[in-house]
């Protein structure tokens, strides 16, 4: 599975309701994400790549495509996951 | 030019009450909690309070809070490692951990400190805090407030919360698991049996909120570890005063030992003016009526939530599932759930709207939560209202 169907899924796995997920999804109009949301799909991203990320890495994303944007820049090893 | 640049930026956003042409917060109410309500000149009925079983009026409580003023004057001054832990102040933590079952218990001036208090003193960097997603705020702030890692779980999800607690064990000093016994907004119950058994199997440590469930819920009102059948608890336990027990304060109750320890270094505690003698008379009151009465209060609690929630769904309204005594109307957007408050507003009756960050976006809630001491005819009415709002 490549890194954006994972991110893509561990987002749709970590929300009470269900969304369509997509690389352009935005967070906050299309997700409905708030910072309690983002924390738990973040330690989520850190269950899945045995990563330990940093909230404020994360602080400026938008979309679910700058997640895997972010991955890739600041923790390449997840593509060897 | 610096100070206009810090006001500037501390000023209120009213664009929702623009939208909605509503406020619904900070009215003013001229009354107590009685079978009316006078809000700002207006004879209303009241489904906002978290007065469950009606005792915020009840005679006997006024009278006992009346002899505790009597007795001990308004305040003692002092914080309770000085002059307020008066023997009343003693009695009714002792009363408080018989009441829910537990070796000991702490009072605090209020639920919020109780759980921001809490997690300041017990909770930090090498731990682990694994908290329900919709868990009230002061759950969060306090925990966060502590500096521990903390990982939300999916509302209620308990295959959810054993991941994260199997992925986690070992990696930390102490895991905490987190939750509400009642969640306020739509009075989901959490599976606490199960939670408190998985705290077992993973060494965690199960910390409950039971604020909306003290006084409501297991056979004898006696809150979530009677409800769940929870027996020798291995946990802790925190509630506020201030909503089925009608009065002020709040509780941590749990083993003997850790709340001694609280008692000297729990700074919410140790450096706040002691829980008024007022509260602790009306407690004690409430306390020992719930043992006597409860049966009969349980009955007419239970038979208006049913009540309401026909009335509601009757009228058309979406309501959240409910295992508690409160009904919350799915109401949508902020907005729209604003309107609604005003519309029921209009028609006499008080409810309380919830809106983000209270609740997830696009996830309005408008809660109703029928108190044991109204009347047949002002659940008739109430009935009449929902039908004409609806």
């Amino acid at each position: 599975m490549s890194l954006e169907a994972k991110v893509v899924a561990i987002i749709a796995a970590n929300r009470e309701k269900q969304y369509e997920v997509t690389l352009e999804s935005d967070l906050v109009a299309d997700l409905e994400i708030d910072s309690f949301d983002k924390l738990m799909i973040l330690s989520a991203l850190e269950d899945e790549f045995g990563i330990t990320v940093d909230e404020d890495d994360f602080s400026q994303i938008k979309t679910v495509n700058d997640i895997v944007t972010n991955l890739r820049e600041r923790y390449p090893e997840v593509e060897e996951q | 030019m610096e100070l206009e640049q810090f006001y500037g930026r501390l000023v209120l956003d009213r664009s929702l009450e623009v939208a909605s042409g509503w406020n619904p917060y900070y009215r003013k109410l001229e009354s107590g909690l009685a079978e009316r309500v006078s809000v700002e000149g207006r004879e209303m009925i009241d489904l906002a309070s978290n007065n469950y079983l009606g005792l915020a009026g009840d005679p006997r409580v006024k009278a006992a809070s009346i002899a505790a003023v009597e007795c001990y004057g308004t305040s003692l001054c002092g914080t309770p490692v000085a002059t307020g832990s008066i023997d009343l102040y003693r009695l009714v933590e002792e009363q408080l951990a018989s009441f829910v079952g537990l070796e000991d218990a702490l009072l605090l001036p209020s639920g919020y400190q109780a759980n921001t208090g809490l997690f300041a003193v017990i909770a930090g960097k090498e731990d682990l805090v694994v908290v329900d997603h919709y868990a009230h705020s002061s759950l969060v702030q306090g925990i966060r407030q502590a500096g521990c890692k903390i990982r939300p779980f999916l509302h209620n999800n308990l295959e959810y919360l054993e991941k994260v607690l199997n992925q986690s064990a070992g990696r930390y000093r102490q895991i905490f698991i987190v939750t509400e016994s009642v969640f306020s907004t739509e009075g989901s119950i959490a599976p606490f049996k199960e939670i408190v058994e998985l705290a077992r199997r993973y060494e965690a440590l199960p910390v409950v909120d039971d604020s909306h469930g003290i006084g409501v819920i297991g056979a004898g009102g006696h809150g979530v570890l009677e409800a769940a059948g929870v027996q020798d608890y291995p946990g802790i336990y925190t509630a506020s005063l201030g909503k089925a027990l009608a009065n002020a304060g709040g509780v941590i109750a749990g083993k003997r030992g850790l709340l001694d320890y609280l008692r000297y270094y729990c700074p919410h505690l140790v450096y706040s003016t002691a829980l008024a003698p007022a509260a602790l008379g009306g407690i004690a009151q409430v306390l020992t009526l719930i043992e006597e009465e409860f049966q009969d209060i349980r009955e007419r609690l239970w038979r208006y939530k049913e009540q309401l929630a026909t009335a509601l769904t009757g009228a058309g309204f979406m309501i959240a599932p409910s295992a508690s005594a409160i009904n919350s109307i799915l109401a949508g957007e902020a907005v729209e759930t604003l309107r609604l408050a005003r519309r029921f507003y209009e028609h006499g009756v008080l409810t309380t709207p919830f809106v983000p960050p209270s609740v997830p976006a696009n996830e309005g809630r408008l809660r109703l939560i029928a108190g044991a001491h109204l009347p047949e005819d002002t659940m008739e009415k109430v009935i009449q209202i929902i039908a004409k709002v609806g």
